[in-house]
């Protein structure tokens, strides 16, 4: 009950009132727990013009357990898998930094705002870290062809993300993988 | 809107109270075997302890044992306060950052200081036992505390009853007790003991045993518990519908007859004058023509109902006069008590008015008043009152003159003091004006002085000694040939009555706060004693310093 509660007044608050370049909807009005989230490219940053699909998904302990956010669309970041799946690695998603105060808004924003400012020194993708830190051009230069192949138009939120299911564990897995890589 | 039945119903059951109204059962008695049949009509289906280990029965907590046979005393379900609607908009600070709803039994931390619901708050410590806000570590046993203001503002919320159908708002210290002894909608235990589930408090008679047993619906040969029979007739039920047997509209089936005896045009009844003795009878439609079209019996009927509103009339005059009658009866009786009062009152105040008439003389006039006032006034009133109110009447306006006399006087004494105080400050002040006034004068008239003095000093050192003096400020030398003029000016000041030339002889700003500073009487002590002395250094100053200028 209070996480229904808690949950529809934070989606009463998005949606009224979104975060900047944002826009909420819910897949499915009788599941709550379910947001599918519009986030256009901010417009200092590599991926301007691109809109990116982000998957929400409150576990039915929120505000307790950390809310999973994934992207939905493909994003050249190193921060985000470069897979289908599209896991983040942001400080306040981390089951052990997450603390029930925070709100999705905020996490939302902290999303914008990485991608205005990548974090290289915690990558999920090692390549692209390096080359972020070392040759800012061409990391500019792929972010951008991915911003035209695969985030034009309205986002797709097909990929229902099986593997985010696998939670936020899977994501520091996948950060370890990609790293030996 | 939300699911009715989520998962995360396990969120209340960790070792609290099942804090939900809508929750049907009562956990903790022994249950019963039962058919798994949805339960009441609106609300979940039977969805109690979820599957978390917690439906196993829990320590008491002070609920009811199962064999109370008390149906009120704590049967009741505890309300979810965090489910509670509101009347205002309640102030974010007042918020649980977690659960996002007004504080629920609040605690503050006392190593950070935030404030949140208790449940809320111990559920978080359970996963990790740092502030949910900033991550301060917190000793569950130790860092908690209340904080005093938050409760009382919080019990001063309005909020409406969780009850669905009852519109009661109370403010939320209060809502407990209405909720668990007033509220017809609370729900509350079965009255039969061996039943564990729970209904409104209004359905809830003893003798009506329990309303939880199973009935076959009788269209769909659904099994169905008879408190849900109307909801399930009005939902659920197969069959629920049917054809009107004469109008042929649909209708919810067990409001069939309630339809055909109040709304259905085609069923046949009787006419509305059927009491006064119509014996006609047709489909609803048409009785409505028939009674347009003048009814025989309607037109008696309305006589008949003219002829009982009369006899209604009548019959309320008859009491109204019978209460009159002995209203009269009682005036009269006390009547009969009252003249020996007045007869005292104007002897006592006939001497008193009169001084020299005798109270014999009063009387027969008095009498004379009290014939006309009963003559004028036939009423209820009684003969013996006219007098004395107008005594008393006399008597309250004489108090009340006596009264403003006394205020005046009173007022009067009041404005003359205050004019007097009023006016002796101003006079004070307008003789220290005027002293200032005078001293003022005599100082420009001493300046104008010297300065005509110095003028003629000027032409005439320039006639004869041909040293010219261009400035404005004549030197200290160009005074001392003519050192003996100046002794006689400042005789001649004297003379004039000047008793400031001590001051005079410094610069101008000094000289005026000297001059203030001296009062009218320390000026004319000053006249008699310090004058010349003083006068004469200011002068010698005056000359061995820059000359005054106005």
């Amino acid at each position: 009950m209070a996480s229904q509660k808690r949950i529809s007044k934070e989606l009463a608050d998005c949606t009224e009132n979104p975060p900047q370049g944002m826009r909420i909807s819910l897949p499915n009005d009788s599941d709550l727990h379910k947001w599918h989230v519009t986030l256009e490219g901010p417009s200092q940053s590599a991926y301007s013009g691109g809109t990116f699909g982000l998957f929400v998904t409150l576990p039915p302990d929120y505000p307790f357990k950390t809310p999973q956010i994934t992207f939905s669309t493909r994003i050249y970041h190193p921060n985000v898998t470069n897979d289908a799946t599209g896991s983040i690695c942001l400080g306040l998603l981390k089951p052990e930094q997450w603390k029930p105060a925070t709100r999705i808004r905020s996490v939302l924003e902290a999303i914008r705002s990485l991608l205005v400012e990548p974090n290289p020194d915690d990558p999920l993708e090692a390549r692209i870290a390096d080359e972020y830190k070392n040759d800012r051009k061409e990391f500019e230069k792929n972010a951008k062809t991915y911003v035209t192949r695969y985030a034009k138009g309205t986002p797709k939120f097909e990929a229902v993300p099986a593997a985010a299911a696998g939670g936020s564990d899977g994501v520091g897995d996948s950060s370890t993988g990609r790293r030996a890589n | 809107m939300p699911p009715p039945n989520t998962p995360e119903e396990g969120m209340p059951a960790q070792g609290s109270l099942p804090r939900r109204i809508s929750g049907e059962v009562f956990p903790e008695r022994t249950r019963r075997p039962r058919p798994r049949v949805p339960t009441p009509p609106t609300s979940a289906p039977a969805t109690v302890p979820p599957p978390a280990p917690s439906s196993v029965p829990r320590p008491p907590s002070g609920r009811a044992s199962p064999t109370s046979d008390d149906p009120n005393a704590d049967n009741i379900l505890a309300i979810d306060h965090q489910a509670l609607e509101y009347t205002d908009p309640v102030d974010e600070t007042l918020q649980c950052p977690i659960c996002r709803t007004p504080f629920y039994k609040p605690v503050t931390t006392k190593t950070c200081g935030h404030t949140f619901c208790s449940p809320c708050l111990h559920r978080a410590l359970e996963l990790q036992p740092v502030c949910p806000i900033d991550r301060q570590p917190i000793d569950k046993s130790r860092d908690l505390g209340q904080t005093r203001v938050i409760l009382d503002q919080l019990d001063r919320l309005k909020v409406k009853c969780p009850n669905k159908g009852c519109d009661h708002i109370s403010s939320r210290d209060r809502l407990a007790a209405h909720y668990e002894r007033y509220c017809d909608y609370t729900l509350v235990r079965c009255p039969d003991a061996n039943c564990t589930m729970a209904i409104a408090r209004m359905d809830a008679k003893p003798d009506a045993g329990c309303l939880h047993k199973d009935s076959e619906c009788q269209y769909c040969n659904k099994t169905v518990v008879i408190a849900d029979l109307e909801a399930h007739y009005d939902n659920d039920c197969s069959g629920h519908t049917a054809k009107c047997p004469h109008c042929s509209a649909i209708v919810v089936r067990h409001r069939m007859e309630k339809h055909i005896a109040n709304d259905c045009p085609e069923a046949e009844i009787p006419c509305k004058s059927h009491t006064y003795g119509c014996p006609f009878r047709n489909k609803r439609r048409l009785i409505e023509q028939h009674e347009q079209n003048g009814c025989i019996h309607a037109t008696i009927g309305k006589l008949a109902m003219g002829r009982l509103e009369d006899r209604m009339m009548i019959n309320d005059l008859k009491n109204r006069i019978a209460s009159l009658d002995a209203r009269v009866r009682r005036t009269e009786q006390r009547q009969a008590t009252v003249p020996s009062i007045p007869s005292t009152i104007p002897g006592s105040r006939a001497s008193f008015v009169a001084g020299g008439n005798g109270a014999s003389d009063f009387i027969p006039d008095l009498d004379d008043l009290r014939a006309g006032a009963a003559g004028m006034a036939p009423g209820p009133a009684g003969a013996g009152s006219p007098e004395d109110y107008m005594l008393a009447q006399f008597e309250r306006m004489e108090s009340q003159m006596e009264d403003l006399r006394k205020m005046v006087r009173d007022m009067d004494g009041h404005h003359s003091m205050r004019l007097l105080n009023d006016t002796m400050v101003l006079n004070d002040q307008i003789t220290e004006l005027t002293g200032k006034v005078n001293v003022l004068n005599m100082h420009t008239t001493w300046l104008m002085g010297i300065q005509r003095r110095e003028l003629q000093m000027r032409a005439a050192g320039g006639a004869a000694g041909g040293e010219a003096h261009g400035g404005p400020r004549p030197g200290p030398s160009s005074a001392n040939p003519n050192s003996g003029g100046g002794v006689s000016l400042a005789g001649s000041s004297s003379a004039d009555g000047s008793g400031n030339g001590g001051g005079g002889g410094h610069s101008s700003r000094e000289r005026s706060g000297s001059i203030s500073g001296l009062s009218v009487s320390q000026r004319q002590h000053q006249h008699g004693e310090g004058m010349v002395p003083s006068l004469g250094m200011g002068l010698g100053q005056g000359r061995g310093e820059n000359p005054p200028r106005l």
